[in-house]
């Protein structure tokens, strides 16, 4: 549109005597030059040096590009994370959008006075486009209010439980309200000095101005350049503390996505690789396993735990901590946080490990369930479970376990499997099932893959029957291990028996190989887990099916029939933490209740996908009990009964466990819904297999017709 | 102070079975460990150091496999390990089991305590610490479910079936160890195989000073010429449900098995 | 013409012991082994009871001693010993002065032309080996029963050894074990495990003891790793091995090790919410379900019958 009068425009610091141009800029470049100072401390503060960090972004750059800055932008640009809380979505939203607006705006001045238009005698700040720019700098403006303010009252009024947030955040609301009062004040004062037929464009300073009116009317300018002088300080003192209060996480984060970004979720790092180690024959002198403490760490971890930020996300996703158990994710990491920093400040290697100087307590180790939620929500991208699994390693080498964890050591050395159960007995329930064995029938398609629970629990048993009659209908070619079978190992990892670990899956992927296996189907989540995460690297090459996929498979191709809706009712689906959070599947089983035939209600559970909250069985946690105010199952167990549900729908032996104890444990007047495995609710729908009767024939007749 | 231990490599009973397609007992097969009883006997030795300062030797007799149990031996606190070796070693009896661990006792000695679990896993003879202690001519007290050490002599506690006993003996004496005497640490895969092949050495039975002939096969004092499985027959009624249906039944099924008081 | 000396001590019933000498030898002598104070009459089927008794039958060495200079005067060729803590010392004692061949925790013997073969359980009880006895004289051991005194014979006057105890080891105090009476002749027995979650728990399973008139038992782990219960409540290989007429397992797995401790019951539930618990496999009755519904339940349901 057109104005009347003179073309709008930006003027450059007007009123301002000339100098000030000169020192403002001159003081930009101090502050900035004590900025990187900071940064530089702030690296420094985990023990991390300029030349690592570099190193390390390189190498992530250069080995995935397009995976790392997906990455990035996806975490920073798009702030994913940060939007699976809707408070913090918005408040965070505004704040970092009106002050990228802000700064960009700000920026956008000075590059048109010094660059664009001495250079180039280009300007932009001018015409519609200048009115646009003062109406979005002005509601940036505002909304940077709004966004602070919806912080404070987050913080103060409100006062979620997990809210973490180091002291500085006090004064970071200060400044945030300062700078959009501040400079909506000098806007305002500059309509005074200055006024414009086009203020109106400048909605929010020219309302302030017509505040301010009386107020200052009598001597604008000397106002505004008060203010303005103050605003500038701060400014840019801010700018070169930046990296010694929160909003160093500006700088922080953003680095450590980069560093992290390629991690892979329920990806363990392994500390040494056992059977390279014994096929080199080398010595195993300096091997080690496990975290001691943080000041152990390679730079990178360090780097990682010392850039949480305390939001507290983690903690308010944490079963074990709804569970009242003693272990924050927040807390774990602020702790080992805070020792690192000492460690580095005081440059003395510790003697003793985390456990012992009273930094954490070793039940916060063991009450981890492993289930990836914390990491999943991390904004920083901080390795929480691993952190943990690393704590327990150490206390496993220092025999500092309890009494059941080292049972299931021993069982699972002695039996190969957690239960501690004779492993002959493993396949003896095979006996009443018709089953090819690999040894056999090694040219089949799939292994299918039984695991400890289906062969020892008899409750768990029914999911491999069921599957079994299952694949059969559908004529698809497997064969099992039979009692060559032995646990894959998961327990000894997650517990931290990491060389015991190893050698399972040495022997395991030796037994595979022998027989060519290329397709393993398991039903088993964890299974999955610890063969597509852990074993590839001693040597793995399968494919893994989980029986969800090849159920939804099968019963879209129609090879089986879909659930009958009938039975089930209301149904909804439990995402087990391995085949969901950790595994990306999500709908694979669900399709399989919703293919049910006649009528039915599919209802999710409030906490579902990668939401999920897990049943509590994770991290070897099934085997061993920790205190804790209320079960982890139980209080899943709730979120489904309060969707109404009939039948809650499960895909993992674990998760099955779980359930039907809490439902068992829960008093006789509630009622709870059926839980039960995808592959039995399938395999119920089969046609029962009855003997055909013999037909007779009356010979007599055929003669007569040939 | 100088103890030694003696362990057994024994298989993992839990893992031994009879075949029942060929009938065979499928010792071989079996995962082998260190005698559980033993471990107690280490760990007891090894916090006798911790508290006196000793070192221990830890001995064995068995097949050549059984190395692999004394590196586990050592990486629970033993200083180092000596097993005599040979095929006959995997049949021996105790009478066999205890000539040749005196033989090394003699061999690698003197030694203030000879110490090893009262009974092993696999045989249960319990027989072993008496006869060795009886070799060389040593005071014993099995059972022995608390232990200490001073003044030359170790002051102990065992119990019996019907009483509780607590004794002085002077040293050297032998003591084999209860399982409640203590718990033995986790040993980790990691730490065992951390263990240098060097502390653990390895003799023939004529390295120390024995012909195994003297108490093998047809010469042993005692000699396994048959095995069978020990019979099981039992109805293995499921009874589950509610828990008051489950009572009902089970009341009703212990009048009919006439058992009731 | 073989002999056997079958040695106890005062209030054991050694009917087993005696079954197993028959079988292995002609002539069957009984040495008892007697304390101040102790009475022992004659065994009813023996071919002669000796009872002795003095200071050196107080160590195991001078009662090994003592049972061992026996067997040489008396041309003994088998001695069979009660199988209890107790005694174990003496028999490794016994059979390393005499050389014999060792068969602890004989279940039966035979006589074959090539000498004595033994039956005994290995591998925790999932095998019975038979072993024959090598040498010219053989040592067994086998289960007793405790009893009160037995309505048998004569008394039979002890004659007192002499001899002193062994120096190097002096009993400094000796306590009677707080008992309920003993494990290996109860006719009922209610037995526990880890199942059973607290110490507090306890007090639900001793009342299903009462309403049974059942003996409380436990497995291993409730004496040596929690300790809630002395070694005198534990039953299995390390432990009692009871043969009652009913036995009552609640909240135990059913390790072989357990079982074997009592296997030879005559009835036998187990009650766990593990339905792949091995015990069940060694029951009569499997009842699958939580035993913290069902035991207060059941104890309920006994009492008012």
């Amino acid at each position: 549109m057109t104005i009347p009068g003179p073309t709008p425009v930006r003027e450059f610091m007007p009123d301002l005597p000339g100098w000030v141009q000169v020192a403002t800029y001159a003081a930009f470049l101090v502050s900035a030059v004590v900025f990187a100072v900071m940064l530089g401390r702030r690296v420094r503060r985990s023990g991390t040096t300029w030349r690592e960090l570099g190193g390390g972004l390189r190498a992530a750059l250069r080995s995935n590009p397009s995976q790392v800055l997906r990455r990035l932008a996806s975490e920073v640009l798009a702030q994913a994370r940060v939007r699976r809380n809707t408070t913090g979505a918005w408040l965070h939203l505004s704040i970092l959008g009106s002050f990228a607006v802000l700064t960009i705006g700000t920026g956008l001045v000075g590059l048109e006075h010094d660059i664009t238009e001495p250079l180039f005698g280009f300007s932009f700040l001018r015409g519609d486009f200048y009115l646009g720019y003062e109406l979005v700098l002005d509601t940036a403006a505002l909304v940077l209010a709004v966004g602070t303010g919806i912080a404070m009252w987050r913080r103060y009024v409100t006062r979620p439980p997990h809210l973490g947030g180091r002291r500085s955040v006090h004064l970071v609301y200060a400044l945030l309200l300062y700078f959009s009062v501040s400079g909506l004040t000098l806007e305002a004062l500059r309509l005074l000095i200055n006024p414009v037929p086009w203020a109106g464009w400048s909605y929010v300073g020219n309302s302030l101005a017509t505040a301010l009116q009386p107020v200052v009317g009598a001597d604008p300018l000397a106002a505004y350049q008060a203010v303005w002088a103050v605003h500038v300080v701060v400014v840019f003192v801010a700018i070169a503390i930046l990296p010694l209060i929160m909003l160093d996480h500006i700088v922080i984060l953003p680095l450590n996505i980069l560093l992290q970004a390629q991690r892979e979720p329920g990806k363990l790092r392994s500390p040494f690789n056992l059977p390279k180690i014994i096929a080199a024959e080398g010595d195993l002198d300096g091997v080690t396993s496990g975290l001691k403490s943080p000041a152990d760490l390679a730079w990178d971890r360090r780097f990682m735990l010392d850039a949480c930020i305390d939001c507290g996300r983690c903690e308010a996703v944490c079963p074990a901590a709804a569970a009242g158990r003693p272990l924050s994710p927040r807390v774990l990491v602020q702790a080992l946080g805070r020792d690192l920093r000492e460690g580095v400040a005081s440059s003395t290697a510790p003697e003793e490990d985390v456990f012992l100087r009273g930094v954490l307590d070793e039940a916060a180790a063991w009450s981890c369930v492993q289930c990836g939620a914390c990491a999943r929500e991390c904004p920083a991208l901080i390795d929480q479970p691993g952190t943990i699994v690393e704590l327990r390693r150490n206390l496993v080498e220092q025999g500092r376990i309890g009494e059941r964890q080292a049972a299931l050591l021993a069982g699972l050395e002695r039996n190969q499997n957690p239960l501690g159960l004779p492993s002959y007995q493993r396949a003896d329930w095979l006996k009443e099932v018709n089953v090819p064995t690999l040894a056999e029938h090694p040219d089949v398609e799939y292994l299918y893959w039984i695991g400890c629970q289906a062969s020892y629990d008899q409750r768990v048993r029914e999911v491999a029957k069921s599957m079994i009659r299952i694949l059969q209908h559908a004529e698809i070619s497997f064969a099992v291990l039979g009692d060559e079978e032995r646990c894959l190992g998961e327990n000894q990892r997650k517990l931290g028996d990491e060389a015991g670990f190893q050698m399972r899956a040495m022997e395991n992927i030796e037994l595979f190989h022998g027989y060519g296996v290329r397709k393993i189907l398991t039903h088993c989540p964890h299974c999955l887990a610890t063969l597509t995460k852990d074993y590839p690297e001693f040597g793995a090459d399968f494919e893994v099916v989980h029986h969800s996929v090849l159920l939804a498979d099968l019963v879209a191709q129609g090879k089986v029939p879909a659930p009958m809706a009938d039975d089930l009712g209301i149904i909804t689906y439990h995402d087990p933490c391995n085949l969901g959070r950790l595994g990306g599947e999500y709908d694979a089983p669900r399709e399989v209740v919703r293919f049910a035939r006649g009528k039915k209600q599919f209802v999710e559970i409030g906490k579902s996908r990668d939401r999920a909250f897990c049943c509590g069985a994770g991290g070897a946690n099934y085997f061993y009990k920790v205190e804790e105010q209320t079960g982890i199952s139980n209080l899943r167990l709730n979120q489904a009964i309060e969707t109404g549900a009939d039948t809650v729908a499960v895909a993992c032996p674990f998760c099955l466990g779980m359930l039907e104890d809490a439902a068992r444990a829960t008093n006789a007047d509630t009622a709870t819904p059926r839980i039960a495995d995808l592959a039995e609710l399938v395999a119920a729908a089969l046609p029962t297999v009855a003997e055909p009767e013999a037909e007779w024939i009356d010979k007599s007749s055929l003669v007569a017709d040939s | 102070m100088r103890i030694l231990v003696c362990v057994k490599h024994v298989p993992d009973t839990t893992e031994v079975r009879f075949d029942s397609a060929t009938g065979e007992l499928k010792v071989r097969q079996a995962p082998t460990k260190i005698n559980n009883y033993d471990e107690h006997a280490l760990e007891a030795a090894v916090s006798l150091r911790e508290s006196a300062g000793a070192e221990i030797v830890v001995a064995s007799v068995g097949p050549p496999e059984a190395a692999k149990t004394m590196k586990a031996a050592v990486a629970a606190g033993g200083d180092r390990a000596v097993l005599v070796t040979g095929d006959w070693a995997s049949e021996l009896d105790a009478a066999g089991t205890a000539a040749v661990l005196a033989a090394i006792a003699r061999s690698e000695g003197p030694f203030d305590l000879v110490l090893s679990g009262d009974v092993s896993e696999d045989g249960y003879h319990s027989l072993v610490p008496g006869l060795v202690a009886v070799e060389l001519g040593l005071p014993l007290v099995r059972g022995v479910s608390e232990l200490a050490l001073g003044d030359g002599k170790a002051t102990v506690t065992r119990q019996l079936d019907d009483v509780v006993e607590r004794y002085s003996v002077t040293l050297p004496a032998a003591l084999s160890v209860s399982s409640s005497l203590n718990t033995p640490r986790t040993v980790t895969t990691l730490q065992i195989m951390k263990v240098a092949m060097s502390k653990v050495t390895t003799r023939s039975a004529a390295d120390v000073g024995l012909d195994e002939a003297a108490f093998t096969g047809a010469r042993a004092a005692t000699r396994v010429v048959g095995l069978r499985p020990a019979a099981q027959p039992r109805r293995r009624e499921v009874i589950t449900g509610e828990t008051d249906e489950i009572v009902k039944a089970l009341v009703a099924k212990l009048e009919e098995a006439g058992v009731l008081a | 013409m073989t002999r056997a000396l079958v040695v106890t001590q005062p209030s054991l019933d050694i009917g087993g012991l005696i079954e197993l000498a028959r079988a292995a030898a002609d002539e069957v002598h009984v040495l008892a082994l007697v304390e101040a104070g102790q009475i022992t009459s004659t065994e009813a089927d023996a071919d002669g009871t000796t009872a002795l008794t003095g200071e050196v039958l107080t160590s195991p060495a001078g009662a090994a001693g003592v049972i061992t200079d026996t067997v040489r005067a008396h041309s003994v060729d088998i001695v069979i010993l009660p199988s209890t803590h107790r005694f174990r010392e003496v028999t490794a004692l016994v059979t390393a002065a005499l050389d014999a061949a060792c068969a602890p925790d004989a279940v039966a013997v035979t006589r074959t032309e090539a000498g004595l073969q033994a039956d005994r359980l290995l591998y925790g009880g999932v095998a019975i080996a038979t072993v024959a006895l090598q040498r010219p004289i053989a040592v067994l051991t086998g289960r007793v029963g405790q009893t009160a005194a037995r309505a048998a014979g004569s008394t039979v006057e002890a004659t007192h050894v002499q001899g002193q105890p062994d120096g190097r080891r002096t009993l400094i105090s000796r306590e009677p074990l707080a008992q309920e009476g003993d494990l290996s002749s109860a006719s009922r027995v209610v037995s526990f495990g880890r199942g059973v979650r607290s110490r507090d728990d306890m007090a639900m399973v001793e009342r299903l003891a009462s309403a049974l008139e059942a003996d409380l038992a436990c497995s291993r782990p409730i004496v040596d790793d929690l300790k809630w219960l002395d070694l005198s409540h534990q039953v299995g290989l390390t432990g009692t091995v009871v043969q009652p007429d009913l036995y009552v397992a609640v909240g135990i797995s059913g390790q072989i090790q357990h079982v074997v401790g009592m296997r030879d019951s005559k009835f036998i539930v187990a009650i766990n919410n593990n339905p792949g618990a091995p015990i069940f496999d060694a029951s009569d009755l499997a009842v699958v379900g939580d035993l913290y519904e069902i035991v207060p339940k059941l104890a309920d349901a006994l009492g008012t019958r």
